[in-house]
């Protein structure tokens, strides 16, 4: 019957597409379309860093009729108009810009990073090559020194964990990506049948933590806090779920009461909590954009921006990592910082000249990021500050736009 | 990779560079276009849609030309953009919101004209399959009318085989269950009468 339906199927379609015939589009109309989608992956956040500037008046002018903004449930984020500090020695792009050619060297990536595949550098400068089973797409440190290596064959991940001594374990199915709390005491990934698999520090297996999420083709581990997961460790693990049927993300938190639907603050995607009990994630996604909001408990405001993805916590939770706001999977060509107040610390842009893009940015420590950056056909590692200051954490090395010879780790 | 240089004294002006890599990207979608668009059609289920997908298609190939040229991967890349631009988020979740009766009147006004008869099960299924979830329905068009193998499939739409499998599975469960009269032997042989 199987045989039946294909064939049909096979003719249904071939018969159904040889209708569509003409060839309509010419050069012109391809370079038009090329220039649109260049002009919106450099000019899109020059656009909301106007229209940003544009909300402060508005805000403003609320608070002067309100008394302050303590009526308004959800004050949109602002940007921070007071001096910047002094930026570190050597040339510095244009405020706003992100521009990293030339910028000043600076220390080397105080956290572990991975760099032409598989070679691992420490941060005491010793490197070590990394023979996982298949290539290695992300990784996490536990503070024990045990990794957690997703990896991939034939598109699909796994993963491969490394205890302290070197001894690498089988691969395990996951998802694309581990996550683990801010004391990196135990990591987390989500098997594609939707069981939460947990490993802690010092531990010699994995833990296969509470009833799985449905299970559906996209799972997207979230973050995880708590100290250790396990029959006596209680931790919260968070995993966002596309609906099978129609697509729609959904997070869904997995504790000591069970698995359930995470229906406070209303996020369709969970992308951080922090330890105080705050929450980021976004709450609209639409064509052009999305809308990111910040939560806590109590009297805690929050605030929402539409300019940015709220994307991670710094480790001590103070600070806020924005990247844009529409990710059409090229590349992020805007990177911003936000208090908790919801005040844009600085918002740095690609440029028609510079078209700088970077796959991915994590926190090197309370007050800055690292993230591969490519420009002008050469890939860094590019440090940046909460004051916007850039310097080299490794100097630029020749490569091709979508593949970054160096991988952060994930904190 | 540049082509070699006209007068043989290595240099290239730039104005040459760029028309040979034009001529070059527009001999490629000539060729290119006509299949690419079919696929889109499948894909989406109008033209209108299908032109839109293939246009950004082609216009992301055009701005990684020289890299993907390079490999010698142009109808991969291509179609690599094609179906992922196809499923993204953001444009599933417009889609989803904005999607409105009279868009769905227009898509039934939208359909291509068929010379040959049609005995009534192929558009019965053809109406199930534009009902499918956006994924699905990519596995089905990869699998059933490009005719790529499970690993390939995989290898386009950035999933693991065994999701396409399931996908698959699923997708053919749904018409089976949704087009019953499809595969039911005495139909067809009524409609063949």
């Amino acid at each position: 019957m199987t045989d039946d339906l294909t064939s049909t199927l096979s003719r249904e379609l071939a018969e159904q597409a040889h209708a569509m015939d003409g060839s309509t589009l010419h050069l012109t109309d391809i370079k038009g379309r090329a220039r649109s989608i260049r002009r919106r992956r450099t000019a899109t956040a020059v656009a909301g860093a106007a229209a940003a500037l544009a909300l402060i008046t508005p805000i403003a002018v609320i608070a002067d009729h309100t008394g302050g903004s303590r009526n308004n449930p959800m004050p949109p984020a602002t940007q921070d108009v007071s001096p910047s500090p002094t930026p570190p020695a050597g040339h510095q792009p244009a405020p706003g810009a992100l521009d990293v050619s030339d910028l000043p060297t600076g220390d080397a990536p105080r956290v572990e990073y991975l760099s032409d595949g598989n070679v691992l550098r420490h941060t005491d400068g010793s490197m070590v090559s990394v023979d996982t089973t298949f290539p290695i797409s992300s990784f996490a440190v536990l503070a024990d020194g045990t990794h957690l290596w997703v990896t991939a064959h034939n598109g699909t991940p796994y993963v491969e964990v490394q205890d302290p001594q070197g001894h690498l374990h089988d691969p395990m199915p996951s998802g694309w990506a581990v996550s683990v709390n801010k004391s990196h005491t135990v990591g987390a990934w989500v098997r594609p049948d939707g069981q939460v698999m947990t490993w802690n520090a010092g531990a010699t297996e994995p833990v296969a933590y509470r009833d799985p999420v449905p299970a559906s083709d996209d799972l997207r581990i979230g973050p995880v806090l708590g100290d250790g997961c396990g029959p006596r460790q209680s931790c919260e693990v968070h995993v966002n779920v596309s609906e099978r049927r129609t697509g729609a993300w959904q997070p869904w938190l997995v504790d000591v009461n069970g698995t359930q639907p995470l229906l406070d603050g209303g996020y369709r995607f969970l992308a951080d909590s922090s330890e105080s009990g705050l929450s980021i994630g976004q709450t609209e996604i639409t064509d052009s954009g999305s809308c990111s909001t910040l939560l806590g408990g109590g009297e805690f405001q929050g605030f929402q921006t539409c300019q940015h993805t709220l994307e991670s916590f710094s480790p001590d939770g103070n600070l806020i990592l924005g990247t844009p706001a529409y990710q059409d999977g090229v590349g992020n060509g805007e990177i911003a910082m936000y208090n908790l107040r919801g005040t844009m610390l600085f918002n740095r842009h690609s440029t028609a000249k510079t078209q700088a893009h970077y796959p991915r940015a994590e926190w090197e420590d309370g007050t800055h990021v690292l993230a591969p950056v490519f420009q002008d056909g050469q890939w860094s590692i590019v440090r940046i500050a909460s004051d916007g200051s850039m310097e080299y954490a490794v100097p630029p090395v020749p490569g091709q736009d979508v593949e970054a010879p160096f991988i952060l780790p994930t904190n | 990779m540049d082509r070699p240089p006209a007068d043989g004294t290595g240099t290239v002006a730039v104005a040459d560079r760029r028309g040979a890599r034009d001529a070059d990207f527009a001999a490629y979608l000539a060729a290119r276009q006509p299949s690419l668009l079919r696929t889109a059609y499948l894909l989406t289920g109008n033209r209108h849609d299908a032109e839109d997908l293939v246009q950004t298609a082609f216009a992301k190939l055009y701005l990684s030309w020289d890299r993907v040229r390079s490999h010698g991967s142009m109808d991969a890349y291509v179609r690599r953009i094609l179906v992922n631009e196809h499923n993204s988020l953001w444009r599933r979740a417009w889609k989803k919101r904005e999607h409105s009766a009279e868009e769905e009147t227009l898509r039934r006004f939208d359909r291509p004209h068929h010379d040959e008869p049609d005995d009534g099960t192929g558009s019965a299924l053809w109406e199930v399959v534009q009902t499918l979830p956006r994924k699905a329905r990519a596995v089905v068009v990869l699998r059933y009318y490009e005719e790529m193998s499970e690993a390939e499939t995989a290898a386009v739409l950035g999933i693991s085989v065994g999701t396409v499998k399931s996908q698959a599975s699923r997708a053919l469960a749904t018409l089976r269950e949704r087009a019953p009269h499809t595969l039911d032997p005495r139909a067809r042989e009524e409609n063949d009468r």
